[in-house]
């Protein structure tokens, strides 16, 4: 059985009383409106105008200063770079939390005629899905929301490093433009044995 | 009940490349109104101050953003017609679009028989491919991104709400996995169409390594390209163009007048067979190697940036 690649994003995490105010001066998007719970993307620029990395940031809740940064693999050393260099006298500490968290996308895999898939079935789904799938993953900790920059990119799933190992061996692997043979696969939320090719 | 299917690296790349929005590397040293941050949700004009913010600002009250990053597709050059190749990308892209319109309700199993075509159309008899392509998948995927588009649209409006918390509204939904994989296969059987089949897997060329020369000139430069090809050779990437390159491979092709009035972005489709061949974009390594055909496809997106392109032209001659 072969496993599934995960989405090739990691995490960097802003933790502080000054974590929104010092993002505030480097993010494109508004991170004082950002609302808890939700995501928004945004870019960070260097002086030029030119773009360092992007990322989509995520708090969530209001209660702990913590936000998470979903910044890609290949931008991540100049991502703690570019963050390290600006801190200055800021409340906030940046650390990488690649070696806890993961990242996933996922789409709907069926969606009937005349039916829509909403988000927030998808999120029941996810949840339930992560919650099954793992006994070390707790519940406040698997992040669910939808990608910020458009809907056809589908929800975002932040969850702890274990969990994402069992739910991704769940899916077995597959090459997108391979044959329909190959294309099938089972999906997260059925009961019924999954067919591996 | 609707089931997530969590994507894989490839899948993760395909559904990026339809909706066109690039990452990581991608997007990394460019101006991000090149990759369309503000069709992405990534900018406030109202925040205040940031690093960087007088690019930004300058740009997109008075200027005009000339590059763009397009998804592209990838053709090797040099290779004869294959036409059984080509049967049997049409053979997987049309079960596919079968299973995505079907009502079934779960997908572990096999394509029930009576969803495949029993025979198949060759490439000489599928008529002009953008037709094609046009009717088959923007139903199913284009259709329900509209409304997101008109909703995106009012970045020109006094009273822009901050974009934090992006909730779609109830008529649009996430494509699934198979109406990705479908339209991506789409998307390369009409590029093949338009070459007359292709044979072989040229690999992939390397990101920044290949430059794109249009009508004998610069008009960009690979950014990324999909690790694997399709069995017809077709390669996903990303590519920052021109858009005066890219109008001129759209259809319809711009004429020289609307070139000249400014009318830089192209119609929405592709169709590279009907387009001169002057006009066509190749790709060349640098220092030597495999040549590509490079035919870029637009993103959903770039319909509503056409329009607030021309609303903004309007409203600055106003003034």
């Amino acid at each position: 059985m072969t496993r599934a690649r995960l989405s090739d994003t990691l995490e960097h995490t802003c933790r502080g009383p000054d974590a929104r105010s010092f993002l505030q001066g480097y993010a494109t998007q508004d991170m004082e409106s950002a609302l808890p719970g939700s995501a928004s993307f945004t870019a960070f620029l260097n002086s030029k105008g030119r773009a360092v990395f992007e990322a989509c940031v995520f708090a969530p809740s209001q209660r702990d200063n913590t936000v998470f940064l979903d910044v890609h693999t290949d931008c991540l050393a100049t991502a703690m770079t570019h963050l390290r260099t600006y801190k200055l006298r800021a409340d906030v500490s940046v650390t990488d939390a690649s070696k806890k968290y993961t990242v996933l996308s996922a789409l709907p895999s069926d969606v009937a005629q005349g039916q829509t898939a909403d988000f927030a079935q998808m999120v029941q789904i996810a949840q339930a899905a992560a919650q099954g799938c793992s006994t070390q993953a707790r519940t406040e900790h698997i992040c669910i929301h939808q990608d910020p920059r458009s809907i056809l990119l589908g929800t975002k799933l932040v969850v702890p490093v274990e969990a994402a190992g069992t739910l991704c061996s769940h899916v077995p692997d597959a090459v997108c433009l391979a044959p329909t043979a190959n294309l099938h696969r089972g999906c997260l939320g059925s009961n019924a044995p999954l067919a591996h090719p | 009940m609707p089931h997530l299917h969590i994507l894989s690296q490839q899948e993760h790349y395909c559904s990026r490349w339809l909706a066109g929005v690039p990452e990581g590397i991608e997007a990394q040293g460019y101006m991000p109104l090149e990759w369309g941050v503000d069709y992405l949700n990534g900018v406030s004009f109202r925040k205040g101050c940031y690093l960087g913010q007088e690019l930004m600002a300058r740009t997109h009250f008075t200027g005009q953003v000339r590059k763009r990053a397009l998804p592209v597709l990838l053709l090797p050059g040099g290779h004869p017609p294959s036409p059984p190749l080509f049967a049997e990308t049409l053979l997987s892209q049309q079960a596919l679009l079968a299973t995505a319109t079907a009502s079934s309700s779960s997908l572990s199993g096999d394509v029930p028989e009576d969803n495949v075509p029993r025979s198949l159309p060759d490439a000489a008899g599928m008529g002009p491919p953008s037709a094609w392509q046009q009717a088959a998948t923007r139903g199913a995927l284009w259709e329900s991104h509209s409304a997101q588009e008109k909703r995106l649209q009012g970045r020109w409006q006094d009273d822009e709400s901050p974009p934090a918390a992006i909730k779609a509204p109830p008529s649009v939904r996430a494509p699934t996995v198979q109406e990705v994989r479908a339209a991506v296969h789409l998307a390369a059987a009409a590029a093949c169409a338009g070459e007359g089949g292709l044979r072989g897997k040229t690999p992939p060329p390397a990101p920044g390594a290949a430059l794109l020369t249009g009508a004998g000139r610069k008009a960009g430069r690979i950014l990324s390209s999909s690790p694997v090809a399709s069995p017809a050779g077709v390669t996903l990437g990303f590519a920052v163009l021109k858009l005066v390159h890219a109008g001129g491979v759209m259809q319809p092709p711009l004429t020289e007048a609307q070139r000249q009035g400014g009318e830089i972005y192209p119609a929405q489709g592709t169709c590279p067979a009907d387009c001169p061949d002057t006009d066509l974009l190749t790709a060349a390594m640098e220092g030597g190697g495999a040549s590509y055909r490079v035919t870029p496809w637009v993103p959903p997106h770039f319909a509503a940036l056409q329009a607030d392109e021309s609303q903004a032209q309007a409203q600055y001659n106003d003034r």
